[in-house]
């Protein structure tokens, strides 16, 4: 009997087949001491004997004589029928499920250890379990959605369990923290943890220094930044996974100008921080681009920043990302880019579309994410975490792995991305073939992230970010600390 | 007292089979679910400790809600209570004082002043302009939450980033840590415990206990006899607001570690559903909201183990509370001890 039957101990023993075995010492102690414990004992006995159901149901139409009401009576007699429905379903699942033993605990255990010593050489180092800290639902379409299928690739190509947990965000689950879930996924047996947001930056620290033998990617973070503010030397477990997003914002800035009549663009943006501000800053520079490409003038493009507060909507705590967007077409606004982690802004502008307005969208995160309003939406720039994730498993199970922070480039071909590129660009339904040549034209230009921002590029305040000509360093993109000259919105200053 | 909680105990066993019906209607095995939830919740010291840690929270916010029932108050505003708690947690956790080796005492004294300046609100728009509480408390909760966003995303808000996911975390002096190296929640159980003392014999064994309950039972009648009313709810919203504010404190420095916006985790109104399950009945909020902590951390389980939706834990809660007032208004729990005690006796 293991520690994990006490508590549905009292379930079975109101049934008679399960307990047969078991209650007759329970007789003894009603016999030792009629106290309390015999007395609920002996009610559990007498509830689950079939006979004696009609005994309770006699006793309440006994009882109806006194109290009266032919509804209560009615009541009585459905509840002690559902009852007895129940009582025979837990007899089924209870008989039949003692003998499979579901609780796949004890396997991961046992197989590991024995796996290497049995063949050392032949099959490739694998991994068994992997667990997946997700903050949103893994069906979002848009950011955690693309961590998710990331994950599904290690599942693929290593034959491993994903154990996932979704959610893990202090909103929807607030008694729930990310270094709780770490533990429980190390409890079950995970080889390696991914925490997907940087919201998880506290607990997935806390978790890799509780954990040390157990490596761990925290995604867009940069606790393993040798040169970054945050870097953490002491997490030897701890490696970093990003992809140059910059370019595929960049094409989706240029995207949305090159689309937009008015110049006046809108960006939805999350919550304000390095991350945030160095990839809108690169939709603000590819808007540029191609709005002047066009043969515009630049003080024509109008760029706002709106931030919700949060990567996707708390209801009662962010701005609603459905009312920020139709404040946007509202005001003159006909084309909008969504940079949070969920596609309100593609089903709005499909909405606004279907009414007769002429508006058009480009997603984030997640390749299909087009496919929520396939007829306004641009294209979107996405993340294709497999690949990397997959490398990651790979070195945890050759014990290659090290504490990395990898800030991936995109594979560039002729200014289209490639299927098997870290950060790609997909073209929707909604580019036009002018638009879609400007994009590649532009995209095809660049070489290395720097050469995106190369100057002359002021911040917001006047300052300058880089000089004419220059490219400024991989430490002032990632931790760029405003807005750029010609956009609207908050920086985030304090 | 023996047959009440003999009572009691026959609600749980209906209460677990309703669930278990619902259970195998979602077509999920009850057992597997009831396995993992005590193996999630009481496994090993680490998950005890988080579950005595919320089932503290919970059980503070039930008994905050027994003054106010006796008193004949629907304390609604007790959501609020506990974020201005935590509000306050954080304000002395920012300051010089949060570095002190006795911060987490000054941390929970003042959770517990803000938690109570804000049920002093609600009784004063109750008494002076006659507000019902109900309005009353759920346009504090609003403006309580309105508040914490405000200050996370604004004052308190982290170097360089507006997001609502938090502020820093407080000053290590600040964590009010477990029993030596676990992270066992010594503190916060001795401080429910004297607070449930305080309230048993508060209740139970002084003129005051009595007061505040005549003047929940009829206010006109307490009136006749030279009790007032309005000073004795005013009593009952600084006590509940206090302690409120103590289980808000002890979110924010023991579980969190710093101020989040949604920081009461829901424990307020979880709390009022507790103290309606319980009846007046100081006890049984403990038994409650240890099941409810262990359903709520044996509940992640759920979904890392058996692949469940994240929901779950949510849905056998609720079906656990229904199921439990549908008993007990249709009292076929106390049909059934009757039927049983006569029973007993046959027996012998």
């Amino acid at each position: 009997m293991n520690k994990a039957f006490v508590f549905p101990y009292f379930v079975c023993l109101s049934i008679p087949i399960c307990y047969k075995n078991v209650n007759l010492n329970f007789y003894f102690l009603i016999k030792l001491n009629n106290s309390l414990f015999g007395a609920i004992i002996f009610i559990i006995d007498k509830f689950s004997i079939f006979i004696e159901f009609f005994e309770i149901l006699n006793f309440s139409l006994f009882a109806e004589k006194y109290i009266g009401g032919k509804m209560l009576q009615d009541i009585k007699f459905k509840f002690i029928l559902g009852l007895l429905v129940s009582s025979a379903m837990i007899l089924a699942v209870a008989c039949s499920s003692d003998t499979p033993e579901p609780t796949p605990a004890p396997a991961p255990t046992a197989e590991p250890t024995a796996e290497p010593t049995a063949e050392p050489t032949a099959e490739p180092k694998t991994i068994e379990k992997f667990g997946m800290i997700l903050v949103g639902p893994r069906d979002d379409k848009g950011w955690s959605q693309a961590h998710f299928e990331g994950g599904e690739a290690i599942e693929k190509a290593m034959g491993a369990e994903m154990i996932v947990a979704d959610f893990i965000n202090p909103a929807d689950s607030p008694n729930t923290t990310v270094a709780q879930v770490a533990a429980d996924m190390i409890d079950q047996g995970a080889e390696l943890i991914f925490a997907t947001s940087d919201d998880m930056k506290d607990g997935i620290l806390e978790a890799a220094a509780a954990h040390p033998e157990i490596p761990m990617i925290w995604s867009s973070g940069d606790s393993a930044f040798a040169d970054g503010k945050g870097y953490k030397p002491e997490l030897e477990n701890l490696g970093n996974i990003m992809g140059q997003m910059e370019f595929g914002k960049y094409m989706a800035g240029c995207a949305a100008a090159s689309e937009s009549k008015s110049g006046n663009i809108g960006f939805l943006g999350p919550l304000i921080n390095d991350e945030t501000r160095r990839l809108t800053n690169a939709a603000y520079i590819g808007a540029r681009d191609c709005w002047v490409d066009k043969g515009n003038s630049i003080t024509d493009l109008n760029f706002e920043v709106i931030w919700i507060g949060f990567w996707f909507h708390i209801p009662g705590v962010t701005l609603d990302p459905t009312t920020v967007v139709n404040d946007f077409y509202d005001s003159g606004v006909d084309v909008v880019i969504s940079h949070i982690d969920t596609p309100e802004a593609l089903t709005v502008t499909d909405q606004r579309a279907a009414d007769g307005e002429d508006v058009l969208v480009v997603g984030y995160d997640y390749e299909n994410s087009c496919d929520v309003a396939p007829s306004v939406c641009i294209g979107v720039p996405y993340f294709n975490w497999g690949p990397s994730y997959v490398e990651a498993a790979e070195n945890v199970a050759n014990d290659t792995f090290s504490a990395e922070w990898t800030w991936v480039a995109p594979k560039l071909e002729n200014g289209v991305t490639l299927e098997d590129s870290m950060v790609g660009f997909k073209s929707g339904d909604a580019m036009s073939s002018e638009t879609s040549e400007r994009v590649s034209k532009f995209a095809s230009e660049l070489d290395g992230i720097a050469s995106i921002f190369t100057g002359p590029i002021n911040y917001q305040d006047g300052t300058v970010m880089s000089e004419d000509g220059s490219t400024p360093s991989l430490y002032d993109i990632w931790y760029t600390s405003q807005l750029l000259e010609g956009m609207t919105g908050d920086s985030g200053g304090n | 007292m023996y047959k009440s909680l003999l009572q009691n105990f026959i609600t749980t066993i209906l209460a677990v089979f309703s669930v278990s019906l619902v259970l195998f209607i979602l077509q999920v095995s009850p057992l597997e679910i009831y396995n993992n939830l005590f193996d999630g919740s009481f496994g090993n010291l680490d998950k005890i400790s988080r579950t005595l840690l919320i089932a503290t929270v919970m059980a503070l916010a039930g008994f905050a809600l027994i003054i106010t029932f006796s008193a004949g108050l629907w304390n609604i505003g007790i959501e609020g209570q506990m974020l201005f708690g935590a509000i306050g947690a954080t304000f002395i956790a920012r300051t010089i004082l949060g570095e002190l080796f006795f911060a987490p005492v000054i941390i929970i004294i003042f959770g517990g002043i803000f938690g109570s300046l804000l049920g002093l609100l609600s009784a004063f728009l109750k008494i002076r302009f006659n507000v019902h509480e109900i309005f009353g408390g759920l346009g504090i909760n609003f403006v309580a939450s309105g508040l914490i966003v405000y200050l996370v995303i604004g004052p308190w808000k982290r170097e360089g980033i507006a997001s609502t996911g938090g502020t820093d975390l407080f000053p290590a002096a600040s964590w009010i840590n477990g029993f030596g190296e676990s992270n066992f929640p010594v503190y916060p159980i001795v401080i429910a415990i004297f607070i449930f003392l305080l309230l048993f014999t508060l209740l139970s064994r002084t003129s005051l206990g009595l007061r505040l309950i005549a003047t929940g039972a009829n206010t006109d009648a307490a009136d006749k006899f030279k009790i007032d009313a309005g000073k004795f709810i005013i009593y009952a919203f600084i006590f509940a607001g206090a302690i409120g504010g103590i289980a808000g404190s002890i979110q924010a420095s023991s579980i969190h570690h710093k101020l989040v916006p949604g920081i009461a985790g829901g424990y307020g109104f979880l709390g009022i559903l507790i103290a309606l399950i319980a009846g007046r009945n100081l006890f049984t909020v403990v038994i409650i909201s240890l099941v409810f902590a262990s359903i709520m951390v044996g509940g992640v389980q759920l979904q890392l183990r058996l692949g469940l939706d994240s929901s779950f834990p949510y849905i056998i809660e609720s079906v656990f509370v229904m199921a439990w007032l549908i008993i007990k208004a249709s009292k076929v729990d106390a049909k059934l001890l009757r039927f049983i005690i006569k029973k007993e006796g046959n027996f012998e």
